[in-house]
């Protein structure tokens, strides 16, 4: 599996384009699964079920990442950029970004030597930073890059001691990877006839971009599962103090998968929330519950709303840095993820 | 050697401000085969030696600093975490998810922590986090890391050369490895015989924490005349306020009351008269560069300064073009050249 997620995390799918990810979960997920197709809306959707009718479950994993897309390029074959998503604005400067064409830029950042005490303080904002390619003005630039293309963070895989791994969109790759090793586990299950679920995995696309509504709701629409789970990247900030309310530190890299009660868009199920603990606790995976309820909400937002309502759970990887182009996960984090996953589709009733 | 395979191949050394001894056999393996002789000191400068062969041969010293900006373990959390602080002046803008080197007894790598947006203040959404406050992950317990990276040793940008589309070269510690790689390439192409003077090349150290060594190697080298080669600010938006100047543009000879006015002057003669793209900037009353120290030292020394101009100054980033290189390693060249060399051609003109 970590094969998988290197090589995941190195693909680049901005949210929108994310056909170079899409394509290789296809490739790893088609032997196994009964059907692999795309909705409307690019979402990737694979289906495994037995012969006799059983409830529906979708199981969900979203494949795109954060990223930027060109707004502007100037006279001097400057590039300015409107950032996709969350993309923390304050880890661009002086990093290398690359186009989807594979064209690599540098994003701006003034010298120190001629910064003013009062910039020096102030973090990065996309409006004042720009992507140097090194054109010598705007027609040699549009040679390489036009208005509305898309780019990410320069793709790199660090491991780190103590299998933590480093990289860009690390967390939600580390969930795809889980999801592909739950559909090999399932068409195990299958195989071996002791599968008791309709399963729907849904790789979706566009979650990044919050601010419009979920894509994955057109999925959740389509499939209309009984029970949906969630898998997602948690943002940790265990690495510094916390405040006096003791409420920024989240969750805990390396202590397990996160099970949330509730977040900003979802109060979750009270009987999946209880058995998924149970779970953890009969199953000895390492689990934690995040110490705020203010993290931003992700996908079951839409799929818990979804048609005539759905059930819903989320387990999250905890992720440090997240949204930045060095990601850092913990292996024994996404080890839980995954047997958590494999526990709650094959062995729950 | 091609200037840009040489270029990369010293941006790969470690030459932390402090530690340029760190990777001292691969650095003479790659330079000192193509010079007589070569002498370090004790403060971290190297000195590559040609010699014409006659007695009492005028010296001439071409100096290009060897030492990067980097960073130091400053202390360790009872997390593993590392508190870094500043060796030279490394923006703590391009720190956040930055990835680095520990040169412990091993290479360790490391990626700065950033608190996610989601989870800061609206204050701290406005400022810049300092950098006595930054972390580093390395993956490791408080006990692995006191022994893997004790307090002390030398942090550094992991070192990722790229050539972009339109052929800028970007990487870390271009500043002033670019001047080396130039140098190199200008003392190289002399033909000895041809020539009255030996020839010193000094990769010099501790340029970046206030030019503390510089004038050892001049102590020790006693020269008749030096030129300096360093970096200087690319134009780019926010420089109009200082002297920047134009990349792809040749080589920046320095206009100064500090130096020597007459050898600036044959510079500029030199190159018209060899058609060298050059340009010029005022500098008036300091480069900020080890000319000023070469000037002074060991009883005075006649010195100039060429610069090459590159973007993103002090960052893991830096950006040059190799015209600018090579048009500095011609310069270079040519004003030796014209100034020490002998017989036919001298006494034709």
């Amino acid at each position: 599996m970590k094969e998988l997620l290197k090589t995941l995390s190195l693909e680049c799918a901005p949210s929108g384009r994310e056909k170079a990810v899409a394509q290789r979960i296809e490739k790893e997920i088609t032997p196994y699964c009964d059907s692999v197709t795309y909705d409307k809306i690019g979402n990737l959707i694979a289906v495994i079920k037995p012969r006799k009718k059983c409830p529906r479950v979708m199981v969900c994993a979203h494949m795109d990442e954060v990223g930027f897309m060109v707004k502007n390029i100037n006279n001097e074959g400057r590039i300015n950029i409107v950032v996709l998503g969350n993309a923390e604005t304050r880890t661009l400067s002086g990093r290398r970004v690359r186009f989807l064409d594979g064209t690599v830029g540098v994003v701006s950042t003034k010298p120190i030597h001629v910064m003013t005490s009062n910039e020096e303080e102030r973090p990065t904002y996309e409006d004042r930073i720009y992507i140097e390619i090194g054109a010598k003005n705007r027609t040699e630039a549009e040679t390489l890059v036009k208005i509305g293309d898309f780019g990410t963070f320069e793709p790199k895989f660090t491991p780190l001691a103590g299998e933590t791994y480093a990289g860009k969109a690390i967390g939600g790759r580390a969930c795809v990877s889980s999801l592909i090793s739950l559909i090999k586990e399932t068409h195990a299950a299958k195989k071996a006839k002791t599968l008791q679920k309709e399963c729907y995995f849904v790789f979706s696309v566009k979650r990044e971009i919050v601010k419009r509504m979920f894509a994955v709701e057109t999925a959740a629409f389509n499939i209309r599962p009984e029970t949906a789970l969630v898998l997602d990247a948690f943002p940790v900030c265990d690495y510094y103090p916390k405040d006096e309310k003791e409420q920024e530190i989240g969750a805990v890299c390396g202590n397990g998968i996160v099970i949330s009660p509730a977040d900003s868009k979802t109060v979750y199920n009270r009987t999946l929330f209880a058995n998924a603990v149970g779970l953890c606790e009969k199953e000895g995976i390492a689990y934690q519950y995040p110490r705020t309820a203010s993290v931003e909400g992700n996908e079951s937002g839409a799929i818990h709303k979804s048609t005539d309502g759905v059930k819903t759970l989320s387990v999250c990887l905890p992720t440090r840095n997240l949204h930045s182009g060095a990601e850092i996960i913990k292996y024994r984090d996404l080890e839980a993820l995954t047997a958590f996953t494999k526990a709650w589709l094959l062995k729950e009733e | 050697m091609e200037q840009k395979e040489l270029l990369f191949a010293l941006s790969e050394k470690m030459s932390v401000v402090g530690f340029e001894y760190y990777d001292e056999e691969a650095l003479t393996a790659l330079i000192a085969p193509y010079f007589d002789e070569h002498e370090y000191d004790t403060i971290g400068n190297h000195i590559f030696i040609r010699r014409c062969g006659k007695e009492n041969a005028p010296r001439v010293l071409v100096d290009a600093h060897y030492d990067e900006i980097g960073l130091m373990v400053k202390s360790i959390t009872d997390e593993g975490f590392l508190h870094i602080c500043n060796l030279g002046g490394v923006d703590t803008r391009i720190l956040p998810a930055a990835e680095l080197v520990v040169y412990g007894k091993e290479k360790i790598p490391g990626i700065v922590l950033t608190k996610p947006r989601e989870l800061m203040t609206k204050e701290e959404k406005k400022k810049l986090v300092p950098m006595e406050e930054l972390l580093v992950d390395i993956g490791m317990t408080k006990e692995e890391a006191e022994i893997a990276a004790p307090i002390g040793t030398p942090v550094g940008f992991e070192p990722v050369c790229t050539e972009l589309k339109t052929g800028y070269l970007a990487g870390k510690g271009f500043d002033n490895k670019c001047s080396a790689a130039a140098v190199f390439d200008a003392l190289t192409s002399l033909d000895m015989k041809t020539l009255s003077c030996d020839l010193y090349f000094s990769l010099s150290g501790r340029e970046e924490v206030g030019h503390r060594a510089i004038s050892s190697a001049v102590y020790r080298i006693r020269p008749d005349l030096a030129l300096v080669l360093d970096v200087t600010f690319g134009n780019a938006p926010g420089s109009e306020k200082i002297c920047s100047s134009d990349m792809r543009s040749g080589p920046v000879v320095s206009l100064t009351a500090t130096l020597d006015t007459d050898l600036t002057d044959f510079i500029l003669e030199t190159a018209k008269k060899h058609d060298i793209p050059v340009q010029s900037v005022v500098e008036a009353m300091s480069t900020s560069t080890h000319a000023d120290d070469i000037y002074l030292a060991a009883g005075g020394v006649p010195t100039a300064l060429i610069s090459i101009p590159v973007w993103f100054m002090h960052t893991a980033n830096e950006m040059v073009h190799p015209d600018d290189m090579k048009a500095s390693a011609a310069l270079v060249a040519a004003v030796i050249r014209d100034k020490y060399g002998i017989a036919e051609e001298k006494e034709e003109a």
